[in-house]
């Protein structure tokens, strides 16, 4: 027995809406989705290209040192990348034993600056902290993720491992790493002057935590040796 | 407007918006939540 049954026209009228705002919903999901994905690939390639094609012009002119020794402020200079060059240092990692790169395959070059446009391109130094092997605490930002991350691996450093920093003249400083903690953003302490309260020249490198987030820092300091 | 004009409209206007949300949206979105190493 085959049932013939009509809707009424409010009824119908109403089916139809509800049809439709079905259908923008799903669109707008869809949109949704698709912007997810094109965050993800932004964040996990496009920013990564970026930050290692400056990273590794960057690296090519420190590297490309001036062949004729050159004075600054007063000072000869016998290797050092030319004037016009930026950055403040160049770091690296070391652990006492190993022989494979620690936390970067090739030497990190900092910039002067923390802006999201310095650390776009590489780690970063903090301007108000102190210069590379000065006294004082030599304070580097660098990305943890996205941006080429080159701080991805910073919670591998343990006590006693090295961070071999060369500053714009040439000169290389060695720092020892004492301690590896995680903080809250606010606490700027750790960026300090005298962060492990020893009186010595110091390093400290923050970054987020954990990877992925930016709701804790990530700080390692480090002791100047030599 | 024919159907070649209405894709070309619609490819340039997903390119542009790609283009809005690489420069713009994804970067403020990336350091107000995501990629923030500094302290302060």
């Amino acid at each position: 027995m085959a049932s013939n049954t009509t809707l009424s026209a409010p009824r119908v009228a109403a089916t139809r809406w509800s049809v439709r705002l079905t259908g923008v919903v799903g669109w707008v999901l869809v949109g949704c989705g698709a912007g997810v994905l094109l965050y993800l690939a932004y964040a996990l390639l496009f920013t990564n290209i970026g930050a290692e094609r400056a990273q590794s012009q960057l690296r090519e002119q420190w590297q490309r040192v001036e062949a004729v020794p050159h004075e600054r402020d007063g000072r000869p200079v016998a290797a050092a990348p030319a004037p016009d060059v930026p950055g403040v240092a160049l770091l690296e990692f070391a652990r006492p034993g190993r022989s494979r790169p620690l936390i970067a395959d090739e030497p990190l070059v900092v910039l002067d600056g923390v802006t999201s446009g310095e650390l776009a391109q590489g780690p970063g130094h903090y301007p108000d902290s102190a210069p590379p092997g000065g006294p004082g605490n030599f304070s580097v930002a660098g990305h943890r993720t996205t941006y080429g991350a080159p701080f991805f691996h910073v919670d591998q450093l343990r006590p006693g491992d090295q961070i071999l920093v060369t500053d714009r003249d040439g000169t290389r400083h060695t720092y020892e790493v004492r301690r590896q903690h995680i903080v809250a953003p606010s606490e700027t302490w750790v960026i300090g002057p005298d962060p492990l309260r020893t009186g010595e020249p110091t390093m400290t490198l923050t970054t987020c935590n954990p990877r992925f987030s930016a709701a804790q820092r990530l700080v390692v300091h480090a002791e100047l040796v030599s | 407007m024919s159907r070649t004009a209405r894709t070309a409209a619609l490819a340039i206007g997903i390119l542009l918006a790609i283009y809005v949300l690489f420069t713009v949206v994804f970067p403020w979105v990336d350091r107000q939540f995501f990629a923030n190493p500094v302290l302060g």
